[in-house]
């Protein structure tokens, strides 16, 4: 027994410091380095079978995610071209013609004081940026064009204090306003308490708007509970837009914004 | 040798399966343990094995050559000495699985510790290895139970 112990012993503490020597002369080693790679070119066959397995489980993962992304986009997608329909029924001015289109700038300046109220882009009233003008980002609207000089711009972004936009709730046609706390976060006001909105309900830009043209998506109901003030509920937004990483914008310009 | 080789395939088979994602439970080590159940007396059989196979992982996944490898052998190592030292009627299931479940923890900590990746995904990955390594373990201390009702462990 002693024998059997004493010699378990020996040999667990000489692997155990044979691999120790390596592990402390190995590191940045070509012969090491080599080894490696060799070592996975020998096992690249045998572990065929696996990465088989892998890919075919990714594939599968993968198209059942994009089966069910696709459908919530042909939804999402079906439900935005009705509201356009009707509003283009009803305002037929909004009619975007063949003359309009998307301007893109990129954001030059973002005042850290200012982070989250405005930005400045690279074009202005000599690329035909007017005031007024809707900024979009992935399709959702991110601001408003609020000041216009001949070489940029400067546009009011959804989280600014002075931003005020008039909004619908697509799926409950409810009327409200959304506005930016300055710190990053968009509250969506003047919804009666008795009115309850479901989070994931999605907000376009409204017909009632002076400012914008009417079905620009913005975002949609956050998970967040509503506040209660003085008989509204107020409601937090989670915008389409990437608020916080923006570099970019698409200005929308043309004929038949209000 | 086909066995041990064949375990450490598999652990390898899943480690590709596995990989970037979680960290595997270690089949040829538990495999290594069970097998010194069988043969307490044959060093040789179970301590180089462990230092070849912590090798080779080494080289085909952790590219440190050597950690694992000097892991395995010292856990080798000190599974056959503490086999050895209890007494005949305590070389049993239970204590196979102390010792199987030890050393997978350990191995597994080491690993926590060399993996890259964070914090959060480093928790997940070493809860999923303990935790997938359990179904290995008791399995394999089930065969050892057996072999002791057959009295075909070796004494």
């Amino acid at each position: 027994m002693l024998k059997g112990v004493t010699s378990a012993w020996l040999h667990g503490l000489a692997a155990t410091s044979i691999a120790l020597l390596f592990l402390a002369v190995s590191p940045g080693s070509p012969v090491v380095d080599r080894a490696v790679e060799v070592t996975a070119v020998v096992l690249e066959l045998p572990e065929r079978p696996a990465l088989w397995a892998r890919h075919m489980v990714s594939e599968g993962a993968s198209w059942v995610g994009g089966v069910r992304r696709l459908q919530g986009r042909v939804r999402s997608l079906e439900l935005e071209n009705a509201r356009l329909r009707a509003t283009l029924e009803e305002r037929s001015e909004l009619r975007v013609t063949s003359g309009s289109g998307l301007v893109p700038a990129r954001i030059d300046i973002r005042p850290p004081a200012l982070w989250w109220n405005e930005v400045r882009i690279d074009k202005g009233s000599r690329d035909g940026i007017e005031e007024g003008m809707p900024a979009l980002q992935r399709g959702f609207l991110v601001g408003r064009v609020s000041r216009v000089f001949p070489d940029h711009s400067w546009v009011d972004i959804l989280t600014s204090t002075h931003l005020y936009v008039p909004v619908v709730i697509d799926e409950t046609r409810d009327l409200g306003v959304l506005a930016g706390n300055g710190k990053g976060e968009i509250d969506l006001l003047y919804i009666p308490e008795y009115k309850v909105l479901r989070p994931g309900m999605r907000i376009s830009t409204a017909l009632v708007s002076d400012i914008l043209p009417a079905g620009i998506p913005v975002g949609e109901i956050s998970e967040k509970e509503p506040d209660i003030e003085g008989g509204f509920r107020v409601y937090h937004v989670s915008p389409g837009a990437d608020i916080s990483v923006m570099d970019s914008l698409l200005i929308m310009t043309g004929e038949g914004r209000p | 040798m086909v066995p041990v080789i064949f375990s450490w395939y598999v652990q390898d088979l899943f480690q590709v399966l596995l990989s970037g994602k979680f960290l595997v439970p270690d089949i040829f080590l538990v495999f290594l343990i069970y097998r010194m159940t069988r043969e307490p007396k044959d060093v040789l059989s179970v301590v180089w094995p462990a230092f070849v196979g912590g090798f080779l992982w080494d080289l085909r996944w952790t590219a440190l050559p050597g950690l694992t490898a000097a892991i395995y052998s010292l856990i080798a190592g000190v599974c056959v000495v503490v086999w050895n030292q209890v007494p005949d009627s305590g070389r049993n299931a239970r204590l196979f699985l102390v010792l199987a479940l030890s050393a997978q923890i350990l191995a597994g900590l080491v690993r926590f510790i060399s993996w890259g990746s964070s914090r959060g995904a480093l928790v997940e990955a070493l809860a999923f290895q303990q935790f997938s390594a359990l179904p290995v373990v008791i399995v394999a201390a089930l065969v050892v139970a057996a072999g002791v009702d057959k009295d075909n462990v070796k004494r």
